[in-house]
């Protein structure tokens, strides 16, 4: 068993809260960066890393900054967090990066790390939209921060894009997927704009576009994308084939991660737990050498209702054998009446083996996945 | 007491012209209640009474009245407020011997001050009329007195006019009941007969039976028998009725008082039954005496399945105070398990679903009333049909009789329009048009009682500027064509949705209904056909598009709790719905087919 843990992979994030500024669309928990203020942050990073060395020995697959701003982080940061992880050879090591932070020198410096995947929020190549969004970058500039990126061999760059926005059509999102197409990204994800109501756009809300015109445009860009020689492998993202997030894909499979910083959740088999969304609760855990906190004992059934709830967020579905394999018990036996209803309106394929939402219900996958599981 | 210093008497009047502040002075002046102390309005003892500011049961209180050194006992007996209850009514009238005839100077005379003033004359009642609220600066005294003299043939030096706001005239009133409305006559020793004005449940005593003695006396412990249900009792404690029980050792003729006799539910001691002695009783009951007739149907269920048990329990207990409640077990493909009930009238539908949700915690699904109709099918056989679920199908109908109601509308004479508009378009008959001054009159129509229970009186109030009253008791029944119409809910029928109404306006009830309820049903992962049917036939029809767009489009490792919250609040909000085939329906849909306009 021993033996087992220690050989079995783990996925690692790791959250930094800290930005220069806070997007319109953002209700996310972020903090206004400074520069003494990171030092100290990443200072309980490693302290908390220290905490879960025992989780730690398992050899890492996927390791993800995300934030936040986490390429705020110096090289010389982010070789402190990773120092003295079990890192797999072939590990996926990805930077969320914000293009204003892009340049020639910090790419020759993330470049003595093993970052090895750039996820850009780049978010739109249409400079009104990029205006409204509260973003600080234009598309001429994104097309040079590209080419810089490529120059200094980064070959895994995943471009995230906004569609939905007000009095956006077929035809703005067209022309914002035929800029990326020409900036030949390894990956895609595709964000629906949503406005929470504590986000700083908010009172924008009545100005989005109805329901029909989002759908048009989310079936539009699969479609177009899917033409353009990517996969749709997950509901919002889409990669040339052998680039799709790994780390992700550990999310989607119900695989464990291991969360670190503040508001990070992780999951380690069978247990959910969350850090304290607080900054100074998250240092004085930490300090207090709390592990897990907030920590939740999952049953079985709520474990294969998790499994089901992300793992049809892939276009693959679920593989019904390994489902099996996995909780011991047929698919089809705990669901049956509910899968074949879902089956019959369209919502639901099964074929070879797996169980899949169909191109129809992706866009009401929410639905189709409550009708399913509760 | 002697007859002769006893005053049985009632006050008739309009919601609003102030009858329970006048009691209220009547009880501070007789020393009954201390003055000045906020007890407003003691006789309205359910907070749903004081609500709705009308009285749903009677009451009676006993004060004591000193005039000219000699003290009399003046039994105030209260009345129901609303038409619904005009049995009750003309119950409580036949316990009195005189009423005063209370109208608000700012109001003058309306629809329900009429019509109980008629129950009151029916019923040999001697009438003092009174005009309140003259302290008001827009009070037409004098018009009101015109009114009033030309109604009763009376003089104008006849009405006491008094504020019972202000006190103002409250005592010279209390003065005129015994002077002018007569003492009550029996023969104290004669066989005792009693007639029962009102009974209702008490907690801790079992049911209280109000009752006003018309011959002889009785006494507690004597063996009494009731004659609609022949059953008999043992009075435990007879006595009078103040703001508390004064048990005392007998009643005798000419009294009003209550009896407590291990009775264990008011069905058993019916408004308008006679009370005689078990052994040696009298041969005949006093007049008057009818069951109870529900003239409206509708079938409650529990919003929540599994507080049916519950519902079996709680309206098993209301019933137990209300004698006019009859209801069978029903069971709905759609709804489930719940009871058709029967019930005088709209208001006590409302009265019975707002007691099981207060006193009950019960929150129940009444679906669209109906009436009772009488059909005759082609084999000769006879039915009462109250439930739309139950309508034969239309090939083997001979004919079929609708209820109609005896009408009056009082209204300013600049509405006359409207209102016969109104009452044409709701298939009204018009009987007479009595001018009641130059500025009202008195409209009598005869309309179906179909077309008075959905919003009848909310379209008069608005077609009149809230001017208008209304009065109506039930006249007879007539042929009607009228249609049942099924709703369909993607081909699937829902029966607690059917409904009857009169030919002509099925299609256009028919699509209202789909219309409010293709706004009322969420949509789903598939496209819903809302139709509406007479027999196979369909008469109108609405549709649903599918959703679109239910996605969590950011969906990563920190937001599986978060999402799976989204997805247990959608569940949340299911559970409240119901499952009809495949389509889950919200329970304000089955309140779509009240709702709908149907004009």
């Amino acid at each position: 068993m021993e033996q087992d843990f220690q050989a079995s992979q783990l996925g690692l994030y790791i959250h930094i809260p800290f930005c220069l500024t806070k997007c319109g669309y953002c209700s996310f928990f972020t903090l206004p960066f400074r520069q003494s203020s990171l030092y100290e942050y990443v200072g309980y990073i490693e302290k908390e890393k220290v905490l879960y060395r025992y989780q730690l020995k398992r050899p890492l697959a996927t390791i993800y900054f995300g934030g936040g701003t986490p390429s705020l982080l110096s090289a010389e940061q982010i070789m402190a967090i990773l120092e003295g992880l079990n890192i797999l050879p072939d590990a996926e090591i990805t930077l969320e990066i914000n293009p204003l932070q892009i340049t020639e020198q910090y790419l020759k410096a993330l470049k003595t790390t093993p970052v090895n995947r750039l996820s850009i929020g780049m978010q739109s190549m249409n400079n009104s939209e990029l205006a409204w969004l509260n973003r600080h970058h234009n598309m001429e500039q994104i097309i040079d921060k590209i080419a810089l990126c490529r120059k200094e061999n980064f070959n895994n760059i995943s471009l995230d894009l906004i569609y939905g926005l007000p009095n956006s059509s077929v035809q703005t999102v067209q022309q914002t997927v035929d800029a990326y197409l020409k900036l030949q990204p390894e990956h895609i994800s595709c964000y629906l704009l949503t406005l929470d109501e504590d986000c700083p756009l908010a009172d924008e809300i009545d100005k989005l576009p109805n329901e029909d015109i989002l759908a048009e445009q989310y079936e539009y860009l699969c479609s177009y994308l899917k033409q353009a020689g990517y996969t749709h492998y997950e509901i919002s993202n889409f990669a040339i084939p052998g680039f799709e997030s790994k780390h992700n894909l550990r999310y989607w499979k119900s695989e464990d991660y291991l969360a670190l910083g503040v508001s990070a959740s992780g999951w380690i088999y069978p247990m959910r737990y969350q850090n304290p969304v607080d900054i100074n609760a998250y240092y004085e855990n930490v300090k207090n050498r709390v592990i897990f906190p907030q920590k939740e004992e999952l049953s079985n059934q709520r474990i294969i209702q998790d499994y089901l709830m992300m793992g049809l967020r892939l276009r693959e579905g679920i593989n019904l054998q390994e489902f099996n394999e996995r909780f011991q018990i047929p698919l089809m036996e705990i669901y049956r009446e509910q899968i074949n209803k879902l089956i019959k309106i369209k919502m639901l394929t099964l074929q070879e083996g797996n169980l899949a939402l169909t191109e129809q219900a992706l866009f009401v996958s929410n639905r189709v996945i409550g009708d399913l599981i509760l | 007491m002697k007859e002769e210093f006893i005053r049985n008497f009632c006050i008739v009047a309009h919601i609003d012209h102030g009858k329970s502040t006048l009691a209220d002075r009547f009880l501070e002046e007789t020393h009954v209640i201390g003055k000045g102390t906020e007890v407003s309005q003691v006789l309205d003892s359910m907070d749903l009474e004081r609500e709705k500011g009308i009285t749903i049961k009677s009451h009676a209180v006993r004060m004591v009245h000193n005039y000219q050194g000699q003290d009399y006992v003046l039994n105030l007996i209260d009345t129901p407020g609303h038409v619904d209850f005009s049995y009750e009514v003309s119950r409580a009238l036949a316990s009195c011997e005189g009423a005063i005839l209370l109208v608000d100077a700012s109001q003058g005379i309306e629809a329900q001050t009429m019509s109980n003033l008629y129950l009151a004359l029916d019923n040999n009642l001697e009438i003092l009329p009174v005009i309140n609220k003259i302290d008001l600066p827009k009070a037409d005294i004098e018009g009101t007195e015109t009114d009033l003299c030309e109604i009763l043939g009376c003089l104008p030096d006849d009405i006491i006019k008094v504020s019972a706001k202000t006190g103002e005239g409250v005592k010279a009133l209390l003065d005129a009941v015994i002077t002018h409305l007569p003492a009550p006559k029996g023969n104290p020793e004669a066989t005792p007969k009693a007639l029962i004005f009102d009974s209702y449940f008490d907690m801790y005593r079992g049911v209280v039976v109000l009752v006003r003695i018309f011959e002889g006396r009785l006494q507690k412990g004597d063996k009494i028998k009731l004659f609609s249900t022949a059953k008999e009792y043992e009075i435990e404690e007879i006595g009078y009725l103040g703001l508390k029980f004064s048990p005392q050792n007998e009643l005798t003729c000419g009294e009003a008082g209550y009896i407590i006799a291990n009775i264990k539910e008011v069905a058993d001691a019916r408004v308008g039954d006679t009370i005689t002695l078990a052994k040696g009783g009298c041969e005949i009951p006093l007049p008057g005496f009818r069951e109870p007739k529900p003239m409206v149907y509708s079938s409650i269920f529990p919003i929540n399945g599994e507080d049916y048990e519950n519902l079996v329990e709680s309206i098993a207990k209301l019933k137990l105070n209300d004698a006019s409640l009859v209801y069978e077990k029903e069971s709905s493909a759609a709804l489930g398990y719940g009871f058709r009930c029967g019930f005088l009238g709209m208001l006590h539908l409302e009265i019975v679903k707002e007691r099981l949700l207060r006193e009950y915690n019960l929150p129940i699904l009444a679906t669209t009333p109906s009436v009772p109709f009488l059909i005759t099918l082609k084999s000769g056989e006879e039915l009462q049909i109250n439930n739309p679920v139950d309508f034969p199908d239309p090939s083997i109908i001979e004919t079929i009789k609708e209820p109609f109601m005896e009408t009056e509308i009082i209204v300013p004479t600049d509405y006359i329009g409207n209102v016969m508009k109104l009452a044409n378009e709701r298939r009204g008959i018009q009987n007479n048009i009595q001018y009641i001054d130059d500025k009202r009159v008195a409209l009598h129509y005869d309309l179906p009682l179909i077309e008075i229970i959905f919003d009848f009186y909310d379209k008069l109030k608005t077609v009149s500027r809230g001017y208008a009253s209304f009065d109506y008791t039930f006249k007879d029944y007539r042929e009607a064509n009228v249609v049942k119409v099924d709703i369909l809910i993607n081909g699937e029928k829902v029966d607690a949705m059917s409904f009857i109404c009169h030919h002509d306006k099925a299609y256009n009830w028919g699509k209202s209904v789909t219309e409010t309820l293709s706004e009322v049903i969420p949509k789903h992962l598939f496209k819903i056909a809302l139709q509406a049917a007479i027999g196979g036939k369909v008469i109108a029809r609405s549709t649903i598009s599918p959703l679109r767009k239910d996605v969590l489009a950011k969906c990563y490792g920190g937001d599986v709790s978060r999402k799976r919250k989204l997805l247990e609040k959608q569940k949340e909000g299911k559970k409240k719905m119901k499952e009809i085939g495949s389509v889950t329906v919200p329970q304000e849909a089955f309140l779509s087919v009240l709702r709908a306009d149907r004009e």
